[in-house]
């Protein structure tokens, strides 16, 4: 076979072959992506990779039940006497602007602390070990212990914080307390 | 190509006035309306540096603990996290965000910009875990697929085939979100519009002054809402006449969505999927040529509708096979009970060391191979004689057959065990265990039973009372009855290959895992809890005077259970008071579920049920008169809170 006649064969075999394989891997995709939106998340199976996870859109936005609480982190020091300090807030969520419909870098943290504060309560119930280890319970004491650094002139013995489902704008409601962390030690280098 | 005059080129810059009727103007506008979202998004975490600090909610030097991935995968993750360098990634895609909403036609570049912006989204997904949103997923999505099509350019069918795919994702985008939102959870109701907007993080202090005295409104709005995502497939009619007005509709929701909650980026970056919509829908209208991804994925769907048909008819095979040597048992309630003799239960006392015959009583919507490690401990290590065990599947669950109307109270489901006790051990001394409700059955068995019951185990129990007077129990009844239900109810459409396995199937021996899963799998198990619920309830509710007992007791209690709720282990502590004496011991590090399939926590349960087994049949060590409670040092260190 000349070189010529062998090249036409290759580019022929591409313009049939990768439009194939493009068009079979994007429908396998959409199956995949159709087959992983149940109501019920114990049936995520296809979504159960962690690479998977990032590869299929999950469509069930504020389905099947949306966010009704805001989680609330909330937390208290004690001093060199061993006097601790009222509760206080970790984060406060600013009154909603027309602006932040453009422009609302803030809600990222505020996402974040809320996909963390999921995580950990979901992980109530663990072994305490596991619990203290976890990347959420982490996340969360090292936010708090990093707002108590910024707030507190004198590095503080210790603190412990809890997350507290609060209703929001809604006084009629009662805040709902959903986890309480044990004492955490100050650490030297925060 | 054509040229676009300088203004039609910022106009179709600016995303403004042309509807994207051909092939590259629907690819044009997918691109820029994407771009434009990272190009926010990237925005927004220049602006948050020390969210990647110490402290922050993206520190990788957390993160990277919960992050999954081969070695290189995680160096390539560990490098892209220096702060640094995701500060340059980000610059880099503001950079490339710009070049594809401003004008510019040339290919090369805008392939260029389109991979920078879809493999960065990629790569940063992990490092943004927490903080990420449905915006971010939708552009990384769109912007993929404007990569796929840019690199095919030359080829209208690979760039009809992106094009497709983020017109039938986009349609899913509604169409999903409508449905789940219509199967269970609270919309239609007005609670769910009032309840978001009430949030400090979501909502808004107006709109939920505006709401929450006008539940009709709110419940208007509710359904038009999950109306508007759930008709999304009707763009796909009609030639695609209805797609414009649906996405102008959608458009507006959008807006509302984005005024209401602060969600911006939301809007550009669904409406990105809007132009491939208009232009895929409308067929060879708009000059779509290839739809072949279209017809593909229908077909797949059919592929998976049998598919799954089929995994439900195999599952039900194993689950009826069971695991081979079981037996069978006509009950005279009609029903045909399949149980499991380890040992030899017809071996007469003298030959088996007065060991006893130990009848295990599984739980609500559980399976007997939940015991799978305990059997293996008592066996491997008993006590005193080696007992012979039993275990078997109540009514309705695994091969067991159910007739209609038999479950109806737990008197029915006492008599069961009651019956098969007599009728299978009735020659040999019994000690019954039962684990959470199969605890309580056990009590209401051992007072009913002629059979000679010398102990009573009960592991993690259920207690009549717990639902009036512990509310961790009775939260998580509410919610356990709504999760049965919705499983016995998706699992009957065939859903069971999409189920995932439970990590307690992953723990238990991998010999009996896949038949565990199969009843998992199997809608039958799901109904007869629920079946098996509704009795409990009526018999909760009706205030049951529970017999005192002749025999000992052993009561577990796992350790998260004696921690989280000491309502409940204070019931426990009362169950104990049915018996002639008898001990409670806390499972240490134990939860509900670890305390029978756990191989660790499984070996202390089995331990415990051995020495009490000796105790009993030697008949040396138990107190007759006093409840003695013997709980394990180190759950003494750590009282209840």
């Amino acid at each position: 076979m000349s070189r010529d006649r062998a090249s036409t064969v290759v580019r022929r075999a591409a313009s049939v072959g990768v439009p194939n394989l493009i068009e079979v891997l994007l429908a396998a995709w959409l199956v995949a992506t159709a087959a992983s939106q149940h109501a019920n998340r114990n049936f995520d199976r296809v979504r159960s990779n962690p690479w998977t996870m990032t590869l299929l859109p999950d469509w069930r936005f504020f389905a099947p039940r949306p966010a009704i609480h805001d989680y609330r982190v909330m937390y208290r020091w004690v001093d060199d006497a061993g006097e601790p300090s009222a509760w206080q807030d970790a984060a406060e969520i600013a009154p909603r602007r027309l602006a932040q419909a453009l422009w609302f870098p803030e809600r990222r943290t505020q996402k974040g602390l809320f996909d963390a504060c999921t995580e950990l309560t979901k992980a109530v119930g663990l072994d305490p070990d596991r619990l203290h280890r976890s990347v959420a319970y982490r996340l969360v004491r090292d936010y708090v212990e990093r707002r108590i650094s910024q707030r507190v002139p004198e590095p503080p013995r210790g603190f412990q914080f809890v997350v507290v489902a609060d209703p929001g704008y809604d006084t009629n409601d009662t805040p709902d307390y959903l986890f309480a962390s044990r004492f955490e030690p100050w650490r030297t280098d925060a | 190509m054509n040229r676009l005059s300088p203004p039609a080129a910022w106009r179709q810059a600016l995303v403004i006035g042309v509807v994207p009727k051909s092939r590259f103007a629907a690819l044009s506008r997918m691109e820029r309306l994407s771009a434009a979202t990272h190009l926010m998004s990237s925005a927004e975490q220049l602006a948050r540096p020390q969210a990647l600090e110490r402290g922050g909610l993206n520190d990788w030097s957390v993160i990277v603990d919960g992050t999954p991935g081969s070695r290189p995968v995680r160096s390539v993750l560990n490098w892209v996290a220096r702060p640094r360098v995701t500060r340059a990634i980000h610059v880099g895609r503001v950079m490339a965000a710009v070049v594809l909403v401003a004008p510019g036609r040339r290919r090369g570049v805008r392939l260029a910009a389109n991979v920078v912006l879809a493999t960065s989204s990629a790569v940063l997904h992990r490092r943004y875990w927490y903080g990420t949103d449905g915006a971010d997923q939708v552009s990384m999505l769109a912007q993929g697929l404007a990569t796929v099509a840019r690199a095919g350019q030359r080829s209208p069918r690979i760039v009809d085939a992106a094009l497709s795919a983020a017109s039938l994702q986009g349609m899913m985008s509604y169409a999903a979100s409508g449905l789940v939102k219509v199967a269970s959870g609270p919309w239609g109701t007005g609670d769910a519009i009032i309840g978001v907007t009430r949030t400090r993080t979501y909502g808004d202090l107006r709109t939920w002054q505006l709401l929450r005295g006008r539940r009709n409104v709110a419940k208007a709005l509710e359904i038009a809402v999950v109306a508007l995502e759930c008709v999304a497939p009707v763009v796909y009619i009609g030639g695609g006449r209805l797609t414009r007005p649906y996405v102008a509709a959608a458009t507006v929701l959008h807006l509302g969505i984005a005024k209401v909650m602060s969600l911006g980026r939301f809007l550009t970056s669904f409406c990105s999927l809007h132009a491939p919509m208009i232009y895929t829908t409308a067929g060879r209208r708009n000059g779509l040529q290839y739809d072949r991804v279209t017809a593909l994925a229908f077909g797949g769907g059919i592929g998976l509708v049998g598919a799954a048909a089929g995994h439900q008819a195999l599952t039900r095979r194993t689950v009826e096979r069971a695991r081979g040597d079981e037996q069978r048992i006509e009950l005279s309630d009609g029903n045909e009970i399949s149980y499991r003799v380890v040992g030899d239960r017809a071996m007469p006392p003298e030959a088996t060391g007065c060991a006893p015959v130990v009848m295990l009583e599984h739980g609500l919507a559980s399976t007997p191979e939940h015991w799978e490690w305990i059997v293996r401990s008592l066996r491997e290590h008993p006590g005193g004689a080696t007992p012979t065990i039993v275990t078997w599947h109540r009514s309705g669950y695994g091969p067991s057959s159910h007739r209609p109307r038999t479950v109806r109270t737990m008197e029915d489901l006492a008599a069961s065990s009651t019956e098969l006790i007599e009728r299978i051990a009735s020659d040999r001394d019994v000690v019954l265990v039962g684990y959470s409700l199969g605890g309580y059955l056990a009590v209401l068995a051992a007072a009913k039973t002629q059979a000679d019951v010398r102990g009573v185990v009960l592991v993690d129990t259920s207690h009549p009372d717990e639902l009036r007077r512990s509310e961790k129990q009775r939260l998580g009844a509410e919610r356990m009855e709504g999760a049965m239900t919705s499983m016995a109810r998706s699992l009957s459409f065939g859903s069971g290959i999409l189920l995932r396995c439970p990590p307690w199937v992953k723990a238990l021996p991998i010999e009996v895992q896949r038949i565990a899963l199969a009843q998992v799998r199997d809608p039958r198990t799901w109904r007869a809890g629920v079946r098996e619920w509704d009795a409990t309830q009526r018999d909760f509710d009706s205030k049951p005077q529970l017999q005192p007992l002749t025999c000992p007791m052993l009561v577990l209690t796992a350790g998260a259970t004696r921690r989280d709720d000491p309502v409940q282990y204070e019931l426990h502590a009362e169950m104990l008071e049915l018996g002639d004496g008898g001990q409670h011991v806390t499972i240490d590090g134990a939860n509900h579920d670890s305390i029978v399939t756990s191989r660790a926590h499984a070996a202390q349960v089995a331990e415990h049920i051995n020495e009490f087994i000796a105790t009993c049949m030697g008949d040396s060590r138990v107190s007759s008169n006093t409840n003695q409670r013997v709980v394990d040092a180190a759950s003494t260190s750590e009282p209840p809170s």
